[in-house]
């Protein structure tokens, strides 16, 4: 790999340790992926930093880049936590897990990281068309690609954070313009979306068939934020898409138009979302019912206080994850008072994916997003049912 | 041992004792791991990570497609890993068989049976 004097004096260590050890890793990750030279990024975000989902050998080796005196050279954002940072007991979280989840996040801190704890660093730094970024946190770098026209690779945890460190990552993959070219016509005409749910269905059914390719998707006239969010988690949970181009979505679909016809096309039938739903779900009735994944924003909380506009108190355990920032959004509209006046609990940092909720007695998990229910059994041994919002609002005052 | 599709490490593999959580019962614990791709989550090189870490990695992986998220955990925890193998490698090898693998050429020769 090509790298500049600059780039040459970190690997030598003479911008410290941690710089130089990232920057060893990067290459060599770039290097096997066929990259040539490293690309400077403007924002930098790093998933993994559950101390649920890395445990012990994470969390060592997180501290020990701070330790090694490790800063962040960009700006840098990190991914939910195992739990409500503020809130955590009351969460039914140990202070054996919050302690250590603690040091993950000190040690972060430490090397500069914005402590946002959210899976959609969009809603913080709305990134530009054709930024280069390294964004860890799949459904975020599917956003970033479809919806913004931002180029970021789908990094592994551990490479965002150390892309961080160095303010650059290696220069292939979403990066160049030849990866980000349509692969597939899909004509959604007749699938009938109309829904976050139904998005992430048609998400999950591309993420399966399309493996790494670019679907350029067609025949949907209106498209809302939270569809498309649930599309990209989709997508990027149960296949490893980075990027759709979606017709009066995505900044980069108008210059393909007169190509689309030499593409292979693609015709989703409503019976196509409706096995994905199937095969997704298992288990009994709900008895938890979960809306933000990923975080939701404060639109979707508008949507849920209005469908409970008029009613009591749910009957089920209901949760809504957000990030920090939607939350004090959400409290100064009255809108966290009005979901709690409900029974519905309001978490910040955290979601059920990596939450450790794996014991907590919970069977079966509600939810409109495709993604938890995609990991839902896979990680903590529990049920879900996919279905809308107004489905989920329903369940939540059954007997 | 193969498993015919993608992974997704977080998730599909639990990371203390490397068992596959596909209802087999596997663990790719000093297995050569021969699948497909990598799929979902940005956690999974994590996951790779504390495989190894916890001394119950995979001895190497072999990838139709590499990708960055098995790429990074792949050079964090030091295990070898080949891609671009021809496709029929995830129908004619069987569990069991005697692999060896050559990352540094990129060579993986299957023992059938």
């Amino acid at each position: 790999m090509y790298l500049t004097r600059e780039e040459e004096r970190i690997l030598d260590g003479e911008e410290g340790e941690a710089e130089s050890l990232a920057l060893r890793v990067l290459v060599k990750v770039g290097e096997a992926l066929g990259a040539e030279r490293l690309v400077p990024v403007v924002h930098a975000h790093a998933s993994g930093i559950s101390y649920s989902n890395i445990g012990e050998p994470g969390l060592r080796f997180i501290e020990h880049l701070a330790r090694m005196g490790g800063k962040v050279r960009v700006y840098a954002t990190v991914n939910p936590i195992g739990m409500d940072s503020e809130y955590w007991p009351s969460m039914g979280v140990d202070s054996g897990f919050a302690e250590k989840q603690l040091r993950v996040l000190r040690a972060l801190r430490d090397m500069g990281f914005e402590l946002a704890l959210t899976c959609t660093p969009y809603y913080l730094r709305r990134p530009k068309l054709g930024e280069h970024l390294a964004w860890g946190e799949s459904s975020a770098v599917a956003y970033a690609n479809t919806v913004y026209g931002a180029r970021t690779n789908r990094e592994g945890g551990p490479l965002a954070l150390m892309a961080a460190l160095v303010g650059r990552t290696y220069l292939a993959g979403m990066h160049l313009d030849e990866n980000r070219r349509p692969t597939l016509l899909v004509d959604a005409s007749w699938a009938g979306v109309g829904s976050a749910t139904e998005a992430g269905l048609l998400g999950g059914l591309l993420g399966e068939l399309v493996g790494e390719g670019v679907p350029y998707i067609v025949g949907v006239p209106r498209w809302r934020e939270g569809w498309v969010k649930e599309l990209c988690a989709a997508a990027g949970a149960l296949g490893s898409l980075a990027m759709c181009l979606i017709e009066g979505v995505s900044p980069e679909a108008p210059k393909f138009r007169a190509e689309l016809s030499g593409l292979e096309r693609v015709q989703v039938e409503p019976r196509d979302l409706e096995s994905v739903k199937e095969k997704l779900s298992g288990g009994g009735e709900p008895d938890l019912l979960y809306l933000g994944c990923p975080h939701a924003s404060l639109e979707e909380l508008r949507e849920l206080a209005r469908l409970l506009e008029g009613r009591g108190r749910v009957r089920r355990e209901f949760w809504v994850g957000v990030s920090r920032t939607v939350f004090l959004e959400a409290l100064r509209e009255g809108l966290v008072e009005k979901l709690r006046s409900h029974g519905i609990k309001v978490w910040k940092d955290t979601c059920p994916v990596v939450a450790p909720l794996r014991g907590a007695g919970f069977r079966t998990v509600g939810t409109n997003s495709v993604k938890t229910a995609f990991y839902m059994p896979r990680m903590h041994g529990i049920g879900a049912l996919v279905m809308g919002l107004e489905e989920m609002v329903e369940y939540a005052f059954r007997e | 041992m193969v498993v015919r599709g993608p992974i997704s490490f977080l998730g599909d593999v639990d990371p203390r004792t490397g068992e596959l959580r596909d209802g087999t019962g596997r663990s790719v614990a000093g297995r050569i791991l021969v699948f497909e791709s990598g799929r979902g989550s940005t956690v999974g090189s994590y996951v790779i990570y504390a495989l190894a870490e916890n001394g119950v990695a995979p001895k190497a992986m072999i990838v139709l497609r590499a990708e960055p998220i098995i790429v990074t955990g792949c050079v964090l925890a030091g295990i070898p890993l080949v891609d671009r193998v021809p496709k029929q490698i995830l129908e004619t090898t069987r569990d069991g068989d005697l692999i060896e693998v050559d990352a540094y050429r990129g060579e993986v020769i299957v023992h059938q049976g």
